[in-house]
Order: C-alpha cells, then sequence, then structure tokens
C-alpha cells in the first residue's frame, strides 16, 4: 500500500504539472479543448490525491510500522480514532493532507463552473494548479509520507524493517478536539487559496467588473469560518489539555493562524465597497493576495524551525521550499498589479466621511493594524537575532500591550460600522441609533466601577460589549416590528423572515454578536485568580469562592496509557458542588506523559483543577487551581460565530408577497397585498 | 496578698504583651510571607521559561520542565532574600540573556518591537487621510462643470442607488 501511495503522488504530480502546461498554453492559443484537457487533469489529481491520503489512512489503521510515518506516530494500542487523526499529526502527513484539501477545494470550483465564465476560468484552472503542483512537489521530493524504514545489507541489498510497534501518537494530541482542529484550520489556510486564485486570475486575465469578488464571495467566508472555527477549537484545545490555565498564549504558531483570519475579515468587510460602490479595488486585490501570502508564511513559520514554539513541528528543509513559494508567489502578484493596475480604477468616491464607506476603511486599517502588530511581535525576535546577534523574547506582556487597545477599537466599529448609512449619514441617524445603546453602555460602566471593576480595559470593554449588543439587539428589533406590523406575524417568526431574507446582512449581525460575546469572555481575564498547593488526602484549600478538598489520590489504568487521578470535591459556601478528577497519564509505548485538566464551567466562572505532579521533595500530589471568570463566554461566542456564517453563507429567501388578513372586514378573510417591509426602512 | 496579687496582674499583663507581640509577630510574619510569593509570582510573569515551550515563567507546567522548575527555585531564593525586583530581574539577564525577559526591553535595537506598531498606525492613518482626502477632492473637483443629467442617466442612477441601499450589510 505505501507503493501504491507513492505512485499515486507521483501520477498526481504529473497530471498537475500537465495541468499548468496544457492551462497555460490554452490560455495563450486560446483553445477550447486544450482548456477542458487541463480541467480534466486537475480533476484526475483530485482523484489521485484522494487514492494517496486513503492508502495513508489504510497504513495507520493496519499498524503497518515498517512505513516511518506510521511507525513515528502511532502504535498498536492507540485508538482507531486517534490513528485516524495521526494522518496530520506530523509534518509529512501533514503536508499530504493539506494538498488533498486543496484537491478537493479545486475539484469543487472546477465542477460548479465547469460551464461557467469562460474567460475566467482558464485562468483560475492554472493558479490553482500551480498551488497545487507546488504542495505536491514537497510531497513526492522533500516530505514524502510513504518513506519506508529499511536497512542496507552488506551486498548493498536494501531490506524493509517493520518495527514490532510504534511510537504512539503525541499524548498532547490525543483529545477529540485535535480531530477536529487541523481539519478546521486547514480548511480555512487552504480555503483562502480559492479568493486568491479567482483575484489573480481576474487580474492577469483583466476580467471586467465585481464577477470574480461574486463568485468568491461563499467560498472566502467558508475559508474565514473554518479559519475561526479552526483557531476557537485551537484555543480550547490549549485550554482543556495543556492544563497553564489559558486559552491564547501568543504562541508564533497561534499567531500564524490569526494572522490570516485578521486579514481575511479585513477583506470580508472592504469587499462589500467593491460590490456596492466600486471602490477599493487595488485594496481587496492585495487583502487577497496578503491572506493567501500569510497563510504561507504562517505555514513555513511552524514547519521551519525558524521560530521556537510548542506546537512547531520538526525542524526540517520545507521552511526553505516555502520561503521560496512565498517569493515566487509575492514576484508574480507584483508583477500581474503592476501590468494590470489601470483595470483596478475606482469607479465612486468617497461623499461623506461619516458612511458606511468610512467606516469599513477604518476597520480595514484597525484590522491591518492588529496584523502588522502581531506580524512584527512575532518576527521580532528572528529580526533582533539577525541585527545584533541577540534572540530576544516577545511574549504574552508585549502582545497584550500592544493589541487590547487596538481590539477595544475594534469593537467599537463592530458596533458603529453597520449602522451607517452608506454614503452619508445623518446626525438625526446616529442619534436614534446610537443613543440609547451609549447610554446604557455607559451606564454599565457608571455601575460596575463603584462595584469594584476597576481593571480599565475590562471596564471599556464591558461598556463598549453593552454598546455593541445593543445596537445589533436594536437593529433586529426594529426590523422585525416593521415586519410583523405589515403582517401580523409573531415576532419571533418576525425575526426569522427579517434574518432569512437578507441572510448576509443578519448573519453578519450574528456574528458580531458572537464577537462581543468573545470580547466579554476575554475581559475576564483581568480577575483570574490561581493557586499551587501540595495536598494530602483530607486536606483543602481555599480559592475565591471556592473550597477545593482532595479526597483521594489513585491510580488507573487507561486503554494504552496509565493515569494517577485525584478525586476532588468543589464546595461553595460549605455545599458540595461537584467532583473533579484531575489527572497525569503515562501513554505507552513512548513514556510521554500528559495532564487532563479537570473543569467546573459556569457562565460566571470557570473553577480550572490541574493535577501538576508529586511534588519532587516530598511526593505528594501537588494540586493547581484557577478560578477563570466568563471563559465559557468564549466559547459560546464561537458557537454564535460560526452559527451566523453558516446563516450568511445561505442563500436569501425570496420576499414573497406579504399578506394581512383583514378579518375583521368579512367573515371570509380578505387577503390584501403590502409591499415587503424594507428593514432599512427603521433607520436609514 | 498584695503582692500576690501584683504579681498576678504583672503576670497577666506579661502574658497578655507576650501573646500580642507574638500574635503581631505571627501575622507580620504571615504577612511578609505572602507578600514574597506574591512578589515572586509577579516576576515569574515577567520572565519566560527557557525550556522552549516559549510560555510565561510562572505559567510554564510541563510535568519535569527541569528549566523552569530551577528558575522559580532560583527566583523563589532571591525574593526570601529580599533582593529587589530590578536586581532579581537584573542578574536573570546576566544568567540566561535577553531572551529571559517576556516582553522586549526599551532600549537599544529591542526599542523597535514597541515603536513600529504605532508607528505602523501612525502611517495607515496617514494614508488613510490622504486617500479619503483624495476622493473628496475628485467628487468635489468637476462639480461645476457637469453636465445636466439626462433622464436615462437619472433612471440608472436611481436603481443603482436602490441596489446599494437596498441589501446587505
Amino acid at each position: 500500500m505505501d507503493l501504491f501511495g507513492s505512485y499515486a503522488l507521483i501520477l498526481a504530480l504529473v497530471c498537475t504539472g500537465y495541468a499548468v502546461a496544457a492551462g497555460i498554453a490554452a490560455i495563450a492559443g486560446r483553445k477550447v479543448l486544450l482548456t477542458k484537457s487541463a480541467y480534466q487533469a486537475s480533476l484526475a489529481a483530485c482523484v489521485l490525491i484522494t487514492l494517496a491520503t486513503a492508502s495513508l489512512v489504510f497504513l495507520f489503521l493496519t499498524d503497518n510500522f515498517s512505513v516511518a510515518y506510521v511507525a513515528n506516530h502511532s502504535s498498536r494500542e492507540q485508538h482507531l480514532f486517534y490513528k485516524f487523526a495521526a494522518l496530520w499529526s506530523g509534518q509529512e502527513g501533514s503536508l499530504l493532507f493539506w494538498s488533498w484539501l486543496l484537491a478537493v477545494y479545486v475539484f469543487f470550483v472546477l465542477w460548479t463552473n465547469r460551464s461557467k465564465h469562460p474567460e475566467l476560468m482558464p485562468y483560475v484552472a492554472v493558479v490553482l494548479a500551480c498551488v497545487q503542483l507546488f504542495f505536491l512537489i514537497l510531497n513526492v521530493f522533500v516530505a514524502n509520507p510513504f518513506q519506508v524504514l529499511g536497512t542496507v545489507a552488506a551486498d548493498g541489498s536494501r531490506q524493509l524493517v517493520a518495527q514490532p510497534d510504534g511510537r504512539g501518537l503525541n499524548p498532547l494530541l490525543q483529545y477529540p478536539e485535535m480531530v477536529i482542529h487541523p481539519p478546521a484550520l486547514y480548511l480555512g489556510y487552504v480555503g483562502f487559496t480559492i479568493p486568491f486564485a479567482f483575484a489573480l486570475a481576474a487580474l492577469l486575465g483583466r476580467y471586467p467588473g465585481e464577477k470574480w469578488i461574486h463568485i468568491t464571495r461563499r467560498w472566502t467566508m467558508i475559508a474565514w469560518g473554518f479559519q475561526s472555527l479552526g483557531i476557537l477549537l485551537g484555543a480550547h484545545w490549549a485550554y482543556a489539555v495543556l492544563g497553564w490555565g489559558g486559552y491564547w498564549g501568543w504562541d508564533p504558531v497561534e499567531n500564524a493562524s490569526l494572522l490570516p483570519w485578521l486579514t481575511g475579515t479585513a477583506f470580508l468587510h472592504s469587499v462589500m465597497m467593491q460590490e456596492k460602490r466600486g471602490m477599493m479595488k487595488v485594496w481587496n486585490v492585495w487583502l487577497v493576495f496578503v491572506t493567501f501570502l500569510l497563510c504561507i508564511l504562517g505555514t513555513m513559520l511552524t514547519r521551519s524551525g525558524a521560530i521556537s514554539s510548542v506546537h512547531a513541528f520538526a525542524q526540517s528543509d520545507v521552511g526553505h521550499w516555502f520561503l521560496g513559494f512565498l517569493l515566487l508567489t509575492l514576484v508574480l502578484c507584483t508583477w500581474a498589479y503592476l501590468k494590470n493596475r489601470d483595470y483596478l480604477k475606482s469607479e465612486h468616491q468617497l461623499d461623506s466621511l461619516i458612511s458606511r464607506e468610512s467606516s469599513f476603511l477604518f476597520n480595514n486599517l484597525v484590522l491591518l493594524a492588529a496584523c502588522f502588530a502581531v506580524l512584527w511581535g512575532t518576527l521580532f525576535p528572528v529580526i533582533s537575532e539577525a541585527v545584533q546577534g541577540t534572540k530576544i523574547s516577545v511574549g504574552p506582556p508585549f502582545f497584550n500591550k500592544v493589541t487590547i487597545p487596538i481590539g477595544l477599537f475594534l469593537l467599537f466599529l463592530t458596533g458603529v460600522g453597520p449602522l451607517l448609512a452608506w454614503r452619508r449619514t445623518s446626525l438625526e441617524s446616529l442619534r436614534r441609533n446610537f443613543g440609547w445603546p451609549l447610554a446604557v453602555g455607559l451606564l454599565t460602566g457608571a455601575v460596575a466601577y463603584p462595584l469594584g471593576l476597576r481593571d480599565f480595559y475590562a471596564l471599556v470593554c464591558f461598556v463598549l460589549s453593552v454598546f455593541v449588543a445593543l445596537t445589533i439587539v436594536l437593529e433586529f428589533v426594529r426590523g422585525a416590528r416593521v415586519i410583523r406590523a405589515r403582517t401580523g406575524m409573531s415576532f419571533l417568526r418576525a425575526v426569522e423572515h427579517l434574518t432569512m431574507r437578507n441572510t448576509r446582512r443578519y448573519g453578519g449581525y450574528i456574528v458580531h454578536f458572537g464577537i462581543v460575546l468573545i470580547f466579554v469572555g476575554l475581559a475576564g481575564a483581568a480577575f483570574n485568580q490561581d493557586k499551587q498547593m501540595e495536598m494530602t488526602p483530607g486536606t483543602s484549600m481555599e480559592l475565591g469562592r471556592y473550597t477545593i478538598l482532595l479526597q483521594t489520590f489513585t491510580q488507573r489504568p487507561g486503554p494504552n496509557y496509565v493515569a494517577e487521578r485525584a478525586t476532588i470535591e468543589v464546595l461553595h459556601d460549605g455545599k458540595s458542588v461537584m467532583l473533579l478528577y484531575p489527572e497525569r497519564r503515562r501513554y505507552n509505548p513512548s513514556g510521554m506523559t500528559g495532564t487532563m485538566v479537570s473543569i467546573y464551567s459556569t457562565l460566571r466562572e470557570d473553577l480550572y483543577v490541574v493535577y501538576a505532579g508529586p511534588s519532587p521533595e516530598t511526593g505528594q500530589p501537588v494540586i493547581h487551581a484557577y478560578v477563570n471568570p466568563l471563559v465559557k463566554w468564549i466559547w459560546l461566542g464561537g458557537v454564535v460565530l460560526v452559527l451566523g456564517t453558516g446563516i450568511a453563507l445561505l442563500p436569501n429567501r425570496q420576499p414573497a408577497l406579504s399578506f394581512r388578513a383583514v378579518a375583521e372586514s368579512a367573515s371570509q378573510p380578505v387577503l390584501q397585498p403590502v409591499p415587503a417591509a424594507r428593514p432599512q426602512d427603521a433607520h436609514d | 496578698m498584695t503582692d500576690v496579687f501584683l504579681s498576678r496582674v504583672l503576670f497577666r499583663r506579661l502574658f497578655c504583651s507576650a501573646a500580642l507581640l507574638g500574635a503581631l509577630l505571627l501575622l507580620g510574619g504571615v504577612a511578609v510571607e505572602a507578600q514574597r510569593s506574591e512578589q515572586a509570582k509577579a516576576l515569574s510573569k515577567k520572565m519566560m521559561c527557557l525550556c522552549g515551550c516559549n510560555q510565561i515563567l510562572g505559567e510554564c507546567n510541563h510535568i519535569g520542565c527541569t528549566v523552569s522548575t530551577e528558575m522559580l527555585n532560583k527566583l523563589d531564593e532571591r525574593v526570601a532574600r529580599n533582593e529587589p525586583a530590578d536586581l532579581i530581574l537584573q542578574s536573570f539577564v546576566q544568567e540566561y540573556g535577553l531572551r529571559v525577559l517576556a516582553e522586549p526591553p526599551t532600549t537599544g535595537v529591542s526599542r523597535w518591537a514597541w515603536l513600529m506598531p504605532p508607528l505602523a498606525w501612525l502611517a495607515g492613518i496617514g494614508v488613510l487621510v490622504v486617500v479619503l482626502w483624495r476622493w473628496r477632492a475628485a467628487r468635489t473637483a468637476p462639480a461645476a462643470s457637469r453636465p445636466a443629467v439626462s433622464p436615462e442617466v437619472l433612471a440608472r442612477a436611481r436603481q443603482q442607488a436602490a441596489q446599494e441601499t437596498e441589501t446587505d450589510f
């Protein structure tokens, strides 16, 4: 099966190489048949990469330890679930997984547009095939997952060596979320290739109008949604597994996933300027380019070993390849822009500084500033080492100081931006839309301060969160009231009708509401408490509102590990509220250890308990407990954000002719058509 | 009898004073101990663990991480000796290098770590102002020489305005 996988990859490489060559020739010679041939080659490559990926999964499931990648990332005792997840747990497998996801994206893009946009699609197919070719070159020549373990005999012949058992998956990765988090994140990273391909293709082919924006809108939202989901799942995994009491440590790999998310978010907003007003064309094209380049940069940082990180893969030569690809792509994008920049002229100009357009400009500026700050902090250790020969650390205190003010300003814009009208907003409209939310937000701050909420950033965050949440709620209420008045629907039905009539707008509001919840959760970190203590059974410690009583300390065997487990009773006001079971596991056969955190989670706060291991001096269990306020709001916000993205992806429900029963005038209800409600009536 | 009474009173006073002194010393001791651990905790959040985990020293929880254990022990010792915080941080920098600090210092090349984000922000605002100014200028300049609007153009503009303001957020 390893040979099958290798040959499938080589054939996929050949097919993709042909797709690139045939695609370029077809564009140059305007040959339709050759274009179709290039499409077919890309589709064939997708099938072949799928076969190669399936064969690697098969090797994992059948414990074929003659393959080096399987031997390094799996073991016989490993749960089936994690044998499957081992596919993307190392360098070679994850690159193959990347190739496969890209191939699936390419397949769907080519298939759904097979008879559309004949001027644009050949360029798109070539750009996609070029990216695919790069990853297949890595799969075949640089990080081949099908390399076998072998020895060279005295006569020079090579013999396969199958190990009796593998080293097993890293214990930190043996957690259910690690089965979902990497695919979600990769779907985000890889997904940004699609808008990039369309943008570059439109520029290269001087494709008229904003059509490429319309075509890629859903693809961009899908990629963005997966990127958001991946980041949040990663944060939850870090929180629930790494056992340091936090969810975001500003690690370079975490930052790498945030960078394209920030520029992708900016693009999702600024693209509306181009759709509606034909403005910011250059900006949008470069935002897509930068987003894709940041995806590649992030991958390079993770895999090259240039920056130390607990998440990073082993150091390898793959970083040079990524750097080369990055520079080549940058040169191509710059060349395409310089050659065809006259095609990107704006059709309209700004009418007023207080308008939706200017709020999008500020939104983009803030997101780009955040992106630059994070990128700068991430790369600064490397820059510092290159300039002064000394490596310095840029840790969470730096990122918190730099990004928190930017984040709060962004939160403010989240509330203000969507309620400003296109072109121009009157002062009366501002007062009507923001008067109450602003007043209630400020009142919240005025009440919270005397109650002890003294942390400046947390206070500002809560005030802004109330303000933004209210602007969103009022927007739904106003729209639903109009519909209700005109149709007689119940309020909830009117909200549903309103949302489904313009899914992009109201899905966007739901996403914003999710962001507000996440910010509330983040603000809670200002009030974290923790305590570490050596404990013997029967002893207790006080933390916040809780008494933590160690009941027992036992050992128990698991399927591929032995666990030391503490049973902890949580008391609140003298009453038992929960039993927690933090563990420390020693995994077979690697002997590696991992923690299993135990969390008592409420909307108010999380009681987060870690068994930190036995004390080196006394051998007594050391329990580290944290009280982390409002963390649950972050995960709730994530759910709302994903839900909102899903709604925004749905097609708009056609505004059906609305009817109002005029029952009072006749025994038979007479249905009277009324014009469909316009939500903007309420505020514009 | 009076002597006995006096000696009892004296004994009681001495006992109370001793108890009070003991309690004060004990409380003082506890307070000092609490202050120490808080200081150590605060300092541990200003430094990085150098085991490669890229975590704050006080938050590194890798089981068996010898690096953070050793560093925290040294930190506790220095805090116990009542050394000033700056001196403790300086001694760690001398021993482990600048990378032990969780945030870049504000001197030398490292100051650029702090300067660049606000500079980029200011540059962005500058670019934004220029772009807005140019857009506004482009909008107002040809207004005087604008020809009369034909009904077709007006209808198309209305249609466009409806499209731009009707849907999507």
